[in-house]
């Protein structure tokens, strides 16, 4: 009973805490490989909430990862539904909060706030290490 | 009849009461440090509510024990010796529960495909990976459990005590689960999303086989059954011993024993009642447990059916 899990643990010992978190589907590697990610940025109101911010963070990760931002303008419920089926890596844009969505996709603390509404950015639930790099710099530029 | 707990096992009860407030006391700091640890990890809330279960036999023990010691009065003749077979039902149905609840968690992640978010989180200034603080959090639910349940066995078996037993079968699973954990959120850290969900299934089943025999012996014991042995649904040796004793001095009787918390009631059907005797004398297993034979009955016969019964 004992033995197969700690067969995991040794495993997960053996292979360095330097790559602890992965990527189930690997999208942070792909990002890096191929020099690209996607992202659905949702269609905002006539006054946007804090557009240089959201513009700050994609200009962030694109430094991070030697990748460029692939923007796809979109209303906000089919780019979520494309995220969580892995055809996007990232949406940016303004969610309720809290949101409906924070089971479905995994949503960043805000970049910046009014009221019941916040700037953030969205990525495709468990894909750990492209998550950490997204909150390390969604909280770099909300600061 | 016995009634109330005898002497040669009050120093055991004092170590057995004391263990479970150590229980208790270690177990609300453990549901403390993993509720502020779970953030929104489905598999950290189950832990939690696991040991949030765990609690039950620990507390249902004491609260067993505080009738156990009180005589008998009008409105309860026997007195509460079979309080301590009520707790038993219930911390059985607490450990089975668990075990199912486990199951069915790991079952449904994995049906679902659940992936696991871990994010990182802000601790004094720096970025960490909040898998890393629920390593250390479950690495801490881990040891309490582990000891205490490893001095719970021998006292359960001097007691005879199956409330205590099952207390220690679940804090069996606690650290079989936090383990499980560990073992899982380090799967999800290497991008095995199913890692976690496998981990717990495993654990579950041996939680869930551990309710389950609990349980039938919990049920054989309120109906009535012969005496079981500790964590098994086979007939104690020591109550085997005592029927063929009985048997063997009142030839053509039918004996019968039950178990009433950790007490045996014998009783010797078809024989009139010979006036005093010695139970002591009659116990044939080991004397310091002789105390565990509290009464033995006659019942005189009355008809043809109760003779050839």
């Amino acid at each position: 009973m004992i033995r197969p899990l700690l067969s995991i643990a040794l495993l997960a010992a053996s292979a360095g805490c330097g790559s602890i978190p992965a990527d189930p589907d690997g999208t942070l590697e792909r990002v890096r490989a191929e020099g690209r990610y996607r992202v659905g940025l949702i269609a905002s109101s006539n006054r946007p909430l804090a557009p240089e911010r959201a513009q700050a963070l994609l200009r962030r990760l694109s430094v991070a990862t030697g990748a460029r931002a692939s923007i796809e303008p979109g209303p906000a419920e089919p780019l979520l539904a494309r995220l969580e089926e892995g055809e996007l890596d990232l949406v940016v844009g303004e969610f309720a909060e809290p949101s409906p969505w924070a089971s479905k996709v995994t949503i960043t603390e805000p970049i910046a706030a009014n009221g019941p509404t916040a700037l953030a950015a969205a990525a495709r639930n468990g894909e750990n290490a492209w998550i950490a790099l997204l909150f390390r710099e969604a909280r770099t530029v909300a600061e | 009849m016995r009634t109330t707990i005898p002497a040669e096992i009050e120093a055991d009860i004092r170590k057995a009461v004391r263990l479970e407030c150590w229980t208790i006391a270690w177990m609300i700091s453990i549901i403390t440090l993993i509720g502020l640890a779970m953030g929104s990890s489905q598999a950290m809330k189950t832990a939690w509510v696991e040991d949030v279960l765990s609690l039950v036999p620990a507390l249902v023990f004491l609260l067993a024990l505080h009738f156990e010691r009180k005589p008998p009065t009008g409105r309860f003749p026997y007195g509460y010796h079979r309080v301590n077979s009520l707790a038993f039902l219930v911390s059985a149905v607490a450990l089975a529960v668990m075990g199912a609840l486990l199951l069915f968690e790991s079952l449904h992640s994995l049906a679902i495909a659940d992936h696991v978010t871990i994010p990182p989180v802000d601790l004094f200034g720096r970025d960490v990976w909040l898998g890393w603080l629920m390593i250390a959090a479950l690495a801490y639910s881990v040891i309490p459990p582990m000891i205490l349940g490893y001095m719970k066995l021998p006292v359960a078996r001097r007691l005879q005590d199956k409330v205590l037993h099952t207390d220690a079968l679940m804090q069996k699973a606690d650290w079989m689960t936090g383990l499980a954990g560990i073992a899982g959120i380090l799967g999800i850290g290497l991008g095995y999303w199913w890692a976690d969900s496998v981990a717990a299934g495993i654990i579950s089943f041996s939680i869930l086989k551990d309710g389950v025999t609990a349980l039938a012996i919990a049920v054989a014991e309120l109906a009535d059954g012969a005496p079981r042995r500790l964590g098994s649904t086979r007939i104690e040796a020591e109550a085997e011993a005592l029927r063929a004793r009985l048997s063997e001095l009142y030839p053509g009787a039918r004996v019968r024993l039950r178990e009433s918390g950790r007490f045996i009631q014998a009783q010797v059907c078809g024989v009139a009642s010979p006036g005093k005797v010695d139970l002591d004398a009659l116990w044939p297993g080991k004397p310091e447990r002789s105390w565990r034979f509290a009464q033995l009955s006659f019942a005189p016969p009355q008809d043809e059916k109760e003779t050839a019964a």
